[in-house]
């Protein structure tokens, strides 16, 4: 039997939240500049939010990904606070303070939810099967929200204009704001931006993943390799890179091995950073 | 006696009475504690030479000490080598990644590429400690590991007092070691990169051969500090190299100033003691440890002998004759 189509199409759906994640973060670091090493984290709670939301209170996926969307904007709000006294500096500040912030939630959350993994259960559990391939109700609808969710930040970022003040604020923030965009209130709509779509990432995920503190770690080294294979800075590429990283990262699991997955992985973005630094659609200049 | 010469015999002098000092006044445990001050603060003091010296932030530093403990770890139990013969092959092997880092980091990109593949590199490290059981024994860990033996003399884990007199010249012969390379024309270039890269460039210094430079003598010390820290735990387990030892490193780095020869040493003593201090914590520890990480990276970043410094210079600018 050819589990090719399977393993495509389970790789499509991971690489949906792959992409929100790393879009998340792509957001932050190209507004920023700012290297959130929190952001795993940041998913985590939303994987926690979806958790409470469907087994203890309302038993409505749908109320979940609000409530995780309020979430990370509360979490991005919080995190730019942090972040703002050491923005000017340079970046092992940043770096510490994310460092920190990551390990302080994962403790936090051991502290009130305990070390346990914990499943959410099965919802929407129809099964459809189109030819060789399978696909829950569940996953249809975490493909079509991420992709719901891209789009509308893609337009928000081309046409709204709070959007093109952000980009406006990356080109030039001097520029910017005599024309009066602040570059301080974008910092704070970059992080709550980026923060909300990786919170909905978290409970779209949780349900078919897992919920336990440390779930972020390997996020964030996912979304790091995807924004790098992208391109560090651009959007688009996260989003796409997402994608790929989805499908490659399926494709590993499922013919090599399962815990040489991440090795792997690492193993194919070190390769590309020898060979193409920039990413595929990369803004940073190189050297 | 000039000042560097007088701060190296109270080195010397430390070195040589701190360990009966602490084995016999204070017990095993602080014993235990003052050699992984050592270990750590070698493992530091080579982080700080990346770091707070060239300015490259290769936050994930701790992976090398790690895969240098986890090979000497595997060489001397499975293969059988000696331990002397270990320390340096796991140096080299600290060069080659290191080579490799450097390679796919400093030559096309800036340097936050080198602060993520780092910072992936320590994950990818815990990662295969714990997946690669054959070699790595997992979670479990590398144990069993024999002890080096001096003139027929077995040096397990219960001889402190000898391993002492190891590890605690060997982290003044780093100290020594970073100091003079800082004061050489090698640490002006690296002084020079870390303030002002394309100045540097411009001005005729080699940008990449210095960086590689000194992430390779870093990298080095560390992968031989991992091979002391296999001999003397007798055993590795991924805890040495976890996030929060990474974290660890990187908090002494910074709250003993970044950029100085004492730096290193007064933030390792300050990290490595104030778990001890705060044991009723208990587990909560991490969470204390993690705020202070955030509230330290805020409130204090050039550390303590930043603190020293900026306090010398107000001194001295009170002493200055006013105009008359």
């Amino acid at each position: 039997m050819n589990i090719l189509p399977q393993t495509l199409l389970d790789g499509f759906v991971l690489g949906s939240v792959y992409t929100l994640v790393a879009m998340g973060f792509a957001i932050v670091f190209s507004i920023m500049k700012i290297a959130n090493l929190a952001h795993g984290e940041i998913y985590m709670i939303g994987t926690y939010v979806a958790w409470m939301a469907l087994l203890k209170v309302f038993h409505n996926w749908w109320i979940a990904m609000l409530l995780a969307l309020v979430v990370g904007a509360i979490l991005g709000i919080v995190a730019e606070r942090l972040f703002r006294p050491v923005m000017k500096e340079d970046m092992f500040a940043q770096l510490l303070v994310g460092f920190g912030l990551s390990i302080t939630l994962q403790e936090m959350m051991a502290l009130f939810f305990g070390t346990h993994t914990k499943g959410i259960g099965n919802m929407y559990a129809t099964v459809r099967e189109l030819g060789p391939i399978r696909i829950t109700d569940q996953r249809i609808i975490i493909v079509c929200v991420a992709l719901l969710i891209a789009v509308a930040v893609f337009l928000f970022f081309k046409q709204h204009k709070l959007g093109k003040a952000m980009r406006a604020a990356v080109g030039d923030s001097f520029a910017a704001s005599c024309c009066g965009i602040g570059s301080k209130r974008m910092a704070i709509y970059a992080f709550i931006l980026g923060a909300a779509i990786t919170t909905v990432g978290g409970s779209l995920m949780g349900p078919i993943y897992a919920v336990h503190p440390w779930i972020g770690r390997p996020i964030l080294i996912i979304a790091i390799i995807v924004c790098v294979i992208g391109g560090m800075g651009s959007i688009e590429g996260a989003a796409l890179a997402g994608y790929l990283i989805g499908i490659v990262d399926s494709l590993i699991k499922t013919y090599i091995s399962t815990t040489w997955s991440y090795p792997m992985l690492y193993f194919v973005f070190f390769i590309f950073l020898l060979l193409r630094p920039m990413g595929l659609f990369g803004k940073e200049r190189a050297g | 006696m000039n000042k560097r010469l007088r701060n190296y015999l109270i080195g010397i002098a430390l070195v040589l009475f701190l360990p009966p000092i602490f084995l016999f006044g204070a017990g095993t445990y602080w014993m235990h504690v003052l050699l992984m001050v050592g270990i750590m603060g070698s493992l530091t003091a080579s982080l700080n030479l990346i770091l707070g010296f060239t300015g490259q932030l290769n936050i994930g530093h701790i992976a090398i000490y790690g895969i240098g403990a986890y090979f000497s770890g595997f060489v001397m139990k499975t293969l059988g080598w000696g331990f002397w013969p270990t320390m340096l092959a796991a140096g080299i092997l600290g060069v080659v990644c290191a080579v490799c880092l450097g390679y796919a980091t400093l030559r096309r990109v800036r340097g936050v590429y080198l602060c993520i593949v780092g910072f992936s590199l320590l994950f990818i490290v815990q990662t295969v400690a714990n997946v690669w059981t054959s070699v790595t024994g997992g979670s479990n860990g590398l144990n069993l590991i024999p002890s080096p033996t001096i003139f027929g003399f077995t040096l397990d884990s219960s001889q402190q007092l000898a391993w002492g007199y190891i590890i605690l010249p060997f982290f003044l012969l780093v100290v020594f070691v970073i100091d003079n390379l800082m004061r050489s024309r090698a640490g002006r270039a690296f002084i020079a990169i870390r303030e002002d890269e394309d100045l540097a460039d411009s001005s005729g210094i080699n940008t990449f051969a210095y960086k590689m430079i000194s992430l390779c003598i870093g990298c080095f010390i560390a992968g031989v500090t991992g091979a002391i820290y296999a001999a003397y735990m007798t055993s590795v387990t991924p805890a040495a190299a976890s996030f929060i030892a990474g974290l660890t490193v990187c908090v002494a780095i910074c709250i003993g100033g970044r950029g100085t020869i004492m730096g290193p040493i007064i933030g390792t003593v300050v990290v490595m003691f104030l778990p001890e201090f705060l044991r009723p914590l208990g587990y909560h520890y991490y969470l204390f440890f993690a705020i202070l990480v955030i509230v330290v990276a805020v409130f204090m970043p050039s550390g303590i002998m930043g603190f020293i410094t900026s306090w010398q210079r107000r001194r001295s600018l009170a002493k200055a004759p006013k105009e008359t």
